[in-house]
């Protein structure tokens, strides 16, 4: 048994797990998870399109005209065949403009016009109140249907009812207060609807599967597949009918209509902008859904002709009273099969709701944000804008809309439904919803379309439609006397509504369709071409109609819009780039364009536009858009566009700081790899000359040996004393050869830090005084005189003995060298600093000339030119000692006066980094 | 460019082939007796169309979607490499 309560719990239950489908959706949505996020959600939400209409009136329609039930689901298909470039188009114009209806789009396009975007929402609400009926239609009918089972009821005709006995009245109230907790919990500033759209998806599963389940029992169970079932119907004449074209009620015309009108239906109904454009996160989803959306149809469509054939068969109309509308339920109950007539009325009230909801929040948002708030912001005394919050009155505005509008709906079905079936209300809607057709299509394809064109085209068609399809069904309802429709409006033939200035022959959705949309297009066209568009018009118009175009190239100055004169721009550019560029670009704009441009004229978008691009070379794009809102009056800044500003400034300026730093980072090191250079070169360079100084330093002493052996090998009779001479000669050079040898290889070990030191502690007098001892000798041949000052405390250096006896040896014999005999003077003396001991050498001889000082040091260095004749040293002398001290850390110079001497020092860091006094003994 | 502005054409092509074919006068072909695998003719006719208009359309726009792949990230990152230029 299926009470009244039963079904009720499963229809609540249903309510209530699509609310909790909604909720999670709303959850993943809030933490960034999205579950919509994917081709298949959209396109199942775009199968919101399916509504009890399908689900129920299909084979009501089916049931007497055949194949007609057909063109409603062939458009849309061929309609999202060309979805990839209008659908698209919308999309990302939706998306960039931040559309969030219907109303909001033709408003934006047509210069943000408010009265546009009003006039759409009265005709989206009107028009949609048949469609919405036809669902409270719907449910209630297949309530009441389920509600009797076993036996096959029909409802009774609702105005036999008193209202609160009326079925229908508590589905719409129903209905509202579900929608309102489900679309309306709090103001999403994007208006979209995650949770929403995950639980229509559902829907469009249950009521796919619904209509699937109870076709393939009809089908297959109740008879023995289609073609058992085609066979038999053929038998009766009366079904024979509906399988050739004959039985298609207004024929080939009518049928292209619905094919018109269902491809128009597809992406204007504002419940299927509001899934398809608004709710879209993705517009590459578009590419599935235009194949994957008519796949739907295809296969919920498969079985109805079936079902209505079956039904037909089963149910004669003259034995059973059954609604062919209802068979989907009713065959299931008459074949007592309970829990697939539940299937069926869960199914077909997923269709219902799915529709409802959407399409109430839908109309909600585009009343709300379109019809009413804008009035009331223009009301000065309600003080709105100064207003912080206006959360609490949006909700309450968009709630009491959601009431309002199934209300309305449930009082169109009062009024009429009864006398109708599902399709012919249906129908009516579609006919409304195209009359947005030609603003949005036109408008996204054509620039010239311009606002007043759209409003006088769209009032047109809707007035037209209006008379033509409303008024007659109120008259046929008997709301309206009767003699409105056979005679005209006073009696005048012309405009009799199904026979408009005297056309006849065509359906009336037919003939409404055509008038309509005659005059929306017509108008539209006409009035745009003769008329012209104000600045905002033209700005909106390209920004619309070159959206890919836009995107693309240069990220467009949608955030602003308003006007500017041509010479406020001028200057602008004059500011940046100077005066005379400023003009010639304008001027060169002017003739690309073929235009004439007035100082004193307004500018037109394009080169409002092409300001922008100009500056954006000069000044970065982000300034440039700043710059020129500046000189364009009209809308502020949105919060938004200053953000984006904000945000591209900031990465470039990040990007030029990291830029700045590399390039520092580049000129360092390449300031380094410089200097390492030239010090290579100047090392190959010494190296060069450090090997042709030792050769030419080791080949003198060798010629000179090589001269007194081969004198002494060729004169045997050379005299004692001469040859003792000469060979004095060879050993003395034969010394110096070594000690040139030596004295390289020291050097090379130094150099290459392969020297072994054997370090200890020793007392720096005692060195000086075992050096002077050593060249006593020396001294006394050059009878040049020596002293030494030492102090009585002890100097402890750690250094190698040996080397430091060798610096000083040197110090001391060069001094020796350079003095005069007889009047030459040398004193070696010592001297503690705070941290170190500081030995010096000076001399009274010529000195050094002061060019000559700096490269004392240097290797093979000697101070030729006060020297006559052979240089006495070997030049490495003092390059050596050099490198010991500086090796023990030490420091050695040369103090010169040219003529008086000089005085060559070095330092030895003491042991104990304290005051030597201290260290005394 | 060129393979989108190709799809376009097909897709256009194919609409316009569907709204001719399931219209009078083509559909009137169909519009009589005749039973097809135990289908009417007509009922057939429709369905078949449908669905072949269906597989025509997943196959033009799902065919070219590698290229776009491929080509998308390099319209993506030019423009913004050039803003960086001309600004820093």
């Amino acid at each position: 048994m299926l009470q009244g309560e039963i079904i009720l719990i499963f229809a609540f239950s249903y309510l209530g797990l699509l609310f909790a489908i909604a909720y999670y959706g709303d959850k993943r949505a809030d933490i960034g998870r999205s579950i919509i996020s994917n081709p298949y959600i959209y396109t199942l939400s775009i199968a919101v399109y399916c509504t009890a209409w399908t689900f129920y009136g299909s084979v009501g329609r089916a049931a007497h005209a055949g194949v007609g039930f057909l063109p409603i689901y062939l458009g849309p298909t061929l309609m999202a065949v060309l979805w990839w470039f209008v659908m698209r188009k919308i999309i990302r114009i939706a998306k960039t403009q931040r559309i969030t209806s219907i109303a909001d789009f033709i408003g934006s396009r047509y210069g943000k016009s408010t009265l546009l975007a009003g006039l759409v929402t009265i005709i989206a609400v009107v028009g949609i109140m048949p469609y919405i009926s036809l669902q409270l239609k719907a449910v209630s009918t297949s309530y009441i249907v389920l509600q009797h089972y076993p036996d096959l009821v029909m409802p009774y005709e609702s105005d036999q009812l008193a209202l609160w006995e009326d079925t229908a009245l508590y589905v719409a109230l129903l209905l509202a207060a579900f929608t309102i907790l489900f679309g309306t919990r709090h103001i999403d500033a994007t208006e979209r609807h995650e949770g929403m759209v995950a639980a229509i998806a559902f829907e469009s599963l249950v009521k796919l599967v619904a209509f699937l389940a109870v076709g393939i029992f009809v089908t297959f169970s109740l008879f023995s597949g289609p073609a058992d079932l085609f066979a038999r119907a053929a038998d009766v004449p009366k079904l024979a009918v509906l399988m050739r074209f004959e039985g298609v009620p207004g024929g080939y015309t009518s049928w292209a209509t619905l094919t018109f009108l269902s491809m128009m239906a597809i992406m204007f109904l504002p419940r299927q902008f509001q899934v398809a454009v608004v709710e879209n996160v993705n517009e590459d989803h578009v590419r599935k859904a235009a194949w994957l959306f008519p796949l739907y149809l295809l296969v919920i469509n498969l079985f109805v002709l079936p079902i209505a054939l079956g039904g037909q068969l089963l149910l004669p109309s003259q034995t059973f009273n059954a609604d062919p509308d209802t068979y989907v339920l009713a065959v299931p109950m008459f074949e007592r099969r309970e829990g697939l007539a539940l299937f069926a009325f869960l199914g077909g009230l997923s269709a219902a709701t799915g529709m409802v909801i959407v399409a109430t929040i839908a109309l909600s948002t585009m009343v709300c944000n379109d019809l009413v708030m804008p009035v009331l912001l223009r009301i000065k005394a309600l003080g709105l804008t100064e207003r912080k919050d206006l959360t609490g009155l949006l909700l309450g505005i968009r709630r009491g809309t959601i009431v309002a509008v199934l209300l309305l709906g449930y009082l169109y079905f009062r009024l009429i439904g009864e006398s109708f079936a599902l399709v012919t209300i249906g129908l009516v809607s579609f006919a409304a919803a195209a009359q947005f057709a030609p603003a949005i299509l036109i408008g996204i394809f054509w620039k010239g379309a311009t606002r007043l064109g759209a409003i006088t085209g769209l009032s047109s068609g809707f007035a037209i439609w209006a008379y033509t399809l409303l008024l007659p069904s109120f008259a046929k309802s008997g709301w309206l006397p009767l003699e409105f429709l056979e005679q005209g409006l006073y009696g005048i033939e012309l405009l009799r509504p199904y026979q408009l200035f005297g056309l006849e022959g065509l359906d009336p959705i037919t003939h409404a369709v055509f008038w309509s949309m005659l005059f929306n297009a017509g108008l539209l066209v006409g009035i745009s071409v003769l008329g012209r568009q104000s600045a905002i018009e033209r700005f909106q118009a390209t920004l619309f109609v070159d959206v890919f175009r836009r995107t693309e190239s240069s990220r467009e100055a949608h955030l602003w819009s308003g006007t500017a004169t041509v010479s406020d721009l001028q200057a602008l550019v004059a500011r940046f780039m100077g005066a005379e560029q400023a003009k010639a670009v304008l001027a060169d704009y002017a003739k690309r364009r073929g235009v004439n441009i007035d100082k004193t004229l307004s500018a037109d978008s394009e080169l409002v536009s092409a300001t922008e691009r100009l500056l954006a070379g000069a000044i970065g794009g982000a300034s440039a858009r700043v710059m020129v809102s500046s000189v364009v009056k009209g809308e502020a800044l949105s919060m938004e566009g200053v953000m984006q500003i904000l945000d591209e400034t900031s990465q470039v300026m990040d990007y030029s700081r990291r830029l700045e730093q590399k390039s520092r980072e580049l000129e360092a090191a390449t300031a380094e790899l410089r200097a390492a250079n030239k010090r290579l070169q100047e090392l190959d360079r010494m190296k060069d000359e450090f090997v042709s100084t030792v050769s030419h330093e080791l080949r003198t002493p060798l010629t000179s040996i090589r001269a007194f052996t081969e004198i002494l090998l060729h004169e045997p009779n050379l005299p004692d004393t001469e040859r003792q001479q000469f060979l004095e000669i060879v050993v003395g050079e034969t010394e110096r050869l070594t000690r040139l040898t030596n004295d390289v290889l020291d050097l090379a070990k130094i150099e290459a830090g392969r020297m072994e030191w054997h370090m200890e502690h020793i007392d720096m007098r005692q060195i000086i005084e075992q050096s002077v001892a050593a060249v006593s000798q020396l001294f006394n041949e050059r009878k040049v005189a020596l002293e030494s000052d030492l102090p009585s405390k002890r100097a402890i250096v750690n250094a190698d003995r040996d080397r430091m006896m060798q610096v000083v040896i040197n110090l001391l014999s060069n001094a020796a060298k350079f003095c005069e005999s007889g009047s030459g003077k040398v004193k070696a003396s010592l001297t503690p600093d705070r941290h170190t001991f500081r030995v010096a050498v000076v001399d009274n001889g010529p000195g050094i000339p002061p060019d000559q000082a700096a490269h004392i040091f240097d290797k093979f260095h000697q101070v030729t030119d006060q020297q006559k004749g052979k240089p006495k040293g070997t030049g490495l002398g003092l390059a050596i000692s050099r490198l010991i001290i500086e090796h023990h850390g030490g420091k050695i110079w040369v103090d010169t006066v040219p003529g008086k001497g000089c005085a060559f020092s070095f330092t030895m860091p003491s042991l104990q980094a304290k005051p030597v006094g201290t260290v005394a003994d | 460019m060129r393979t989108i502005r190709k799809r376009n054409e097909r897709l256009l092509v194919l609409a316009l082939v569907g709204i001719l074919a399931l219209n009078y006068p083509l559909l009137s072909i169909f519009a009589d007796d005749g039973f097809v695998f135990g289908i009417p003719l007509l009922y057939f006719y429709l369905f078949v169309f449908w669905g072949g208009v269906i597989l025509l359309a997943g196959l033009i726009t799902e065919s070219k979607a590698r290229e776009e792949i491929k080509s998308a990230p390099q319209t993506h990152v030019t423009p913004q490499s050039d803003d960086r230029d001309a600004s820093g």
